[in-house]
């Protein structure tokens, strides 16, 4: 009796922590144009799911970039290393109680499981607003991971939560690009209470890591990557570009 | 006493202390808890302090606990802290600036929230690089029948008259539906029948390559169009079916049926009208091998256009206003991959069009001194019939090679007829023409392309075409006869024409470390062209010396071309030259000639930024002659060509330069592009000119004066975000200058100016009730020799509301006002437009109930020239039917 006692409170406390009501369900549009590697732009479809204490984003699409005309920098060989078919899919859970933050990162076609901190960007709220669908937005900028980013958040979606690991404004990030135009997340809709939702962390491969080891390993790769194609091209002579799809770039450091 | 002053004096301190010591506090922090109604924590609340202009000061969130601390640096006395939880009612206080405890009870929201879609603003304008992407939604206003109707609309994005599209100035290459093509470079049959309501999005993608192996080397100046669908039309086949009819035996109907699913990508349209809507009205089928390297002002087809149709248009109005035509038009495209290496891509259509027109003319020459008025009235049938089929396989071995050929067949028969009286004060004469023309044509092409490591590039292609176009003209005329003295009764002509066309072509390309793009170019051509004329009256045939009845030439054509692009951070710089060789022989004249000629290119693309950009451009265009140049005055063509009695080769020599800016500025929903072009020609080298004939029209020989001409295109279209507004606005302006002279000597030297501007605004509000309002006016005028010969003005105020009480239910009217003058009329007419549409939920099926009311003159003179009708009132109904969804996989 005891024990069925206590399965049944765990299952309500397990049930409030992890499977609590999802508020709201945003479809983002994810753009990814690197300026060093044309041949490597994405263009995907995001989804966010967020309640008052966790969020959860993930690519729900395929890269969607047509492959229809030759880009001004698109002189290397079009050799492209996509997200493979491994069925993990790339997603961002973050737990603003614990403020832990779970991800499948990718060093090519191998995605890891990493584990960190959230850390909350220094955002500065300008005086600047515009609207964005029905909700009129506000706008924030702050440096993180090696970018500025500008975002627009609501505050009639009282929520922390954004696209990807932008996050930690008084309102829900609807827009959000970096300066450099490399990286943009544009809204698309939004479904409140939507139906059949969970937020969990998604399918990953192999245990935890943390972020510092997972940078570690990730330069050792893109090393021994690039002395491989070194070796094979030299027959060739030069003339040729190695570049490699870095969303966040190399620097996951210093915060 | 003293201890009242006591008292006095510690409470005026304790009263200051309160008022102003607290401004000595620069730091300050509010802390608090936040709960619910049943006093239970809330986690995951966002506290904010903001100041009276409402900018954000500070925020926190609650924990666990509920509980919350901000801490900040006071500026004001006063701030306003606001509590926000998801499905709470947020409240808001005014707080002193001072360090205190603040705690909040939260109601819960009393409505449950249902399942609710917000949808995002779907900018209607995306810039991606190469690509502007557009959101159909945010431009459609419910009105649109094809996917032509909606392109009108997009800012950047015009089409002309007969169906031509161009984005930001420059003819688009092809359509595509969802990255495949259809129909080749006939992507009218697409634009003038798919139905408006398929589409999600429109992508203009400038510098489209037509060959993925290419990518990266080729240099590019194509702009394409994508058109994306519907979600659910990209699963399954789906089709819409349209049946009209109206007043007056007025009908319209139109099929379609696609389907996008796996190997198999098919596409049907049947469409059948007398209402002037015309569902192909130009061809662009070039047949010839193109020269992807050539530029904007170059056209390197080695043979002119094959199949042409020019319907006469009147700037301002639609062709559906005083056409009456009827035709119907059948038409398949398939592509297939085969395997993973094999694709076969096919298309076939036919066309039949009885575009009965009837227009009035009037000319005034001068005639050796004297004024000759000629005025005619032609009723034209336009292109019976018209067939058209492709074939073209690709094979790629690997991922370096392509190999591919194609194969085309085309053929027309059209007639015209002609009734012609002038008058001078020497004769009067009247005549009649009757022409019909049979054209067929073939083409076989073989292509090799071969992508070598270190991007670079060959390309092999060899091409055949064999065009055939017999003409039959029956002329009555008593000036004729006078000019044949010998010749009794009517004059019937034949004409036969034959073209035989042998090319092969290569391309070397490739890209330097450095990011320079090259490509040498080498092609060789070999023509044969005969031509003959029989003329034939009721006694036999007719022969004069002065008028040469056969021609045959055969003509080779070589050309060198080398040109580079190259990058330099902001700015890609573009130049060519092409060095070309022609020998002209023409046997019955003993007449040899030859040809070098040059053709620079040079532009530039400056991206100023991610919004703008600037782009330049010249090129100077020498071409060879071709057979009309040698033959005109040898045979006699028509009515008007037959009295002049010159030979002569032309080699006429264009100029083109090209200016233009644009700004695609999404986030604040503006985009402008302006363009301006000037355009010079001449016709320097004239040989053999030999005039005969004392009837000699002015103006129709070659000149060898420039022509000039100067062109302004403005494209602006703005989102008053504030207001709620679509507002567009074109404008252009044109000065074309033409010069004729005989023997050197000038003749005659006119230009013709226009100006025309557009405004359009269109309201976006959410609610039922929506409005349209617009102004349109067109100008232009000719001058001759300092003398206005007459102008034409066009002014259109357009009037309309749309109301969507439900999602059933769509009306809309428009009103438009048309005022046509020139120098000696004036027309005025008003049109009426008004639409019912009944969507039943759930059903498949739409009711449409349209009107298009004539109120005023039903005929417009134009130009001086021409007398069109009008088209009377006409009512409509329509019943559409969404054909069913058939899933099946290939």
């Amino acid at each position: 009796m005891k024990k069925i006692l206590i399965i049944i409170i765990y299952l309500l406390v397990f049930s409030k922590s992890n499977g609590q009501n999802v508020v709201a369900k945003v479809l983002y549009r994810q753009q990814e144009i690197p300026k060093q590697n044309a041949a490597a732009k994405r263009d995907v479809d995001c989804i966010l799911l967020f309640n008052s204490s966790q969020s959860l984003y993930y690519e729900a699409s395929k890269n969607r970039v047509p492959n229809l005309k030759s880009g001004a920098n698109d002189n290397v060989e079009n050799v492209e290393f996509d997200s493979g078919n491994d069925g993990l899919v790339f997603f961002n859970y973050q737990d603003y109680q614990s403020k832990k933050l779970s991800s499948n990162e990718a060093i090519f076609s191998r995605k890891y499981f990493v584990q960190e901190k959230i850390v909350v960007p220094k955002w500065v709220i300008t005086k600047e607003y515009k609207k964005i669908g029905s909700f009129k937005c506000q706008k924030a900028k702050a440096f993180y991971r090696n970018r500025n980013y500008m975002a627009w958040f609501t505050t009639e979606i009282p929520s922390l939560a954004g696209p990807w690991k932008l996050q930690g404004l008084p309102g829900l990030i609807l827009e959000a690009e970096s300066e450099d135009g490399e990286v943009k997340f544009l809204f698309e809709s939004l479904i409140f209470n939507p139906k059949n939702e969970k937020i969990a962390i998604l399918k990953t491969y192999g245990k935890p890591m943390t972020l510092a080891d997972f940078v570690e390993i990730r330069k050792k790769v893109l090393r021994d990557t690039k002395k491989s194609f070194e070796s094979k091209m030299t027959q060739f002579g030069g003339g040729y570009e190695f570049n490699v799809n870095t969303f966040s770039k190399e620097n996951f450091l210093s915060q | 006493m003293t201890l009242r002053f006591l008292i006095l004096g510690l409470c005026l301190m304790a009263f200051l202390q309160e008022t102003f010591g607290q401004h000595k506090e620069l730091t300050f922090s509010i802390q608090g808890k936040v709960t619910n109604s049943s006093s239970q924590p809330l986690a995951g609340g966002i506290l904010i302090i903001s100041k009276a202009d409402s900018s954000i000061v500070s925020y926190a969130t609650t924990d666990e606990k509920g509980e919350y601390t901000l801490e900040l640096e006071a500026d004001t006395s006063h701030y306003l802290l606001t509590v926000n939880n998801l499905g709470y009612i947020s409240q808001s206080r005014w707080i002193m600036a001072r360090s205190q405890t603040q705690h909040f009870q939260l109601e819960q929201e009393p409505t449950q929230l249902r399942q609710v879609t917000v949808k995002g603003d779907l900018l209607p304008i995306r810039v991606n690089e190469d690509t502007t992407s557009f959101s159909v939604q945010k431009f459609a206003d419910g009105t649109e029948r094809v996917v032509e109707d909606i392109l009108k609309k997009l800012p950047g994005v015009r089409v002309d008259d007969k169906g031509g599209i161009s984005f930001k100035g420059k003819p688009i290459d092809k359509i595509l539906l969802e990255g495949d093509e259809f129909f080749a470079k006939n992507y009218r049959i697409l634009s003038k029948n798919l139905s408006a309501d398929l589409l999600d999005k429109v992508e203009a993608i400038e510098n489209a390559s037509n060959t993925p192996l290419l990518k990266g080397i080729e240099r590019s100046d194509k702009t394409v169009l994508n058109l994306k669908l519907k979600e659910d039309r990209r699963k399954t086949a789906f089709g819409t079916a349209d049946l009209a009819a109206g007043l007056t035996r007025r009908y319209e109907g139109r099929t379609t049926l696609f389907s996008l699913v796996d190997r198999l990508k098919l596409g049907v349209i049947g469409s059948a009208n007398n209402t002037g809507k015309n569902p192909v009205p130009e061809l662009n089928y070039d047949l010839g091998n193109e020269n992807p390297n050539a530029s904007d002002g170059q056209n390197q087809h080695p043979s002119r256009p094959f199949l042409q149709a020019q319907p006469i248009a009147v700037p301002g109005i639609s062709a559906e206003r005083f056409n009456q035509n009827r035709v119907w038009l059948g038409a398949v495209n398939l592509n297939l991959n085969i395997t993973s290496k094999l694709k076969v891509k096919a298309f076939t259509y036919q066309l039949s069009d009885r575009n009965t027109q009837q227009i009035s003319n009037r000319y005034e020459y001068l005639l050796e001194g004297k004024s000759l008025v000629v005025s005619d009235t032609q009723r034209l049938e336009i292109r019976p019939s018209l067939r058209v089929s492709q074939v073209a396989l690709e094979y790629t071995p690997n991922q370096t090679t392509l190999l591919k050929w194609r194969g085309n067949w085309q053929g027309q028969r059209d007639g015209s007829s002609y009734q012609i009286a002038s008058h001078n004060p020497d004769f009067s004469e009247k005549l009649q023409q009757w022409m019909s023309t049979r054209q067929k044509g073939i083409q076989q092409e073989l292509g090799y392309i071969h992508r070598f490591p270190r991007n670079r590039a060959l390309t092999l292609d060899a091409y055949y075409q064999h065009q055939n176009r017999p003409q039959q003209l029956l002329v009555e005329s008593g000036r004729f006869r006078s000019l044949f003295p010998t010749t009794e009764g009517n004059v019937t002509q034949r004409i036969s024409n034959e073209v035989q066309t042998y090319g092969v072509q290569t391309r070397w390309m490739g890209v330097f470390p450095s990011k320079q793009k090259y490509a040498l170019l080498g092609k060789g051509v070999y023509l044969s062209e005969g031509l003959t004329s029989g003329l034939n009256t009721e006694a036999g045939s007719v022969t004069d010396s002065l008028y040469r009845n056969q021609l045959n030439y055969q003509k080779w054509q070589g050309s060198l071309e080398a040109n580079t692009a190259i990058p330099l951070g902001r700015l890609d710089f573009y130049a060519g030259i092409s060095l070309n060789f022609v020998q002209l022989k023409e046997q019955s004249l003993g007449l040899r000639a030859k040809f070098v000629f040059l053709n620079p290119m040079i532009g530039f693309t400056y991206r100023i930024n991610q919004e703008n950009k600037l782009r330049a451009y010249y090129s100077r265009n020498q071409s060879q002659p071709n057979a009309m140049d040698l033959i005109n005055g040898y045979v006699l063509t028509n009515y008007r060509a037959f009295q002049r009695g010159y030979a002569g080769l032309n080699r006429p020599q264009s100029d083109v330069f090209t200016f233009s800016y644009s700004n695609s500025d999404w986030l604040r929903q503006f985009s402008m592009h302006t363009s301006v072009t000037y355009l010079s020609e001449k016709s320097p080298s004239i040989s053999q000119v030999l005039v005969n004939d004392q009837f000699t029209f002015m103006g129709q020989v070659p000149s060898p004066a420039r022509n000039e001409s100067y062109e302004l295109a403005s494209d602006l279209s703005k989102y008053l975000s504030a207001l709620e507004i679509n507002s567009t606005l074109q404008l252009n302006a044109g000065w074309n200058s033409y010069q004729s002279a005989l023997n050197s000597a000038l003749i005659s030297k006119g230009a013709i100016r226009s100006l025309g501007g557009k405004l359009t605004l269109r309201t976006a509000f959410d609610g039922i009730v929506n409005f349209e309002v617009g102004y349109e006016d067109h100008w232009s005028d000719v001058q001759e020799l300092g003398i206005s010969l007459g102008y034409n003005r066009l002014r259109k105020p357009i009037a309309g509301i749309k109301m969507t009480p439900s999602k059933s239910w769509y009306f809309i009217t428009t009103s438009e006002w048309t005022d046509l003058r020139n120098n000696t009329s004036q027309n005025q007419f008003y049109f009426l437009d008004a639409l019912v549409r009944f969507t039943p939920l759930r059903k498949r099926v739409v009711y449409e109930l349209s009107g298009k009311n004539l109120l005023g003159s039903p005929t417009a003179t134009y130009s001086q020239l021409s007398n069109f009708l009008i088209s009377q009132s006409t009512y409509q109904l329509v019943a559409r039917y969404i054909l069913a969804r058939v899933e099946f996989n290939f």
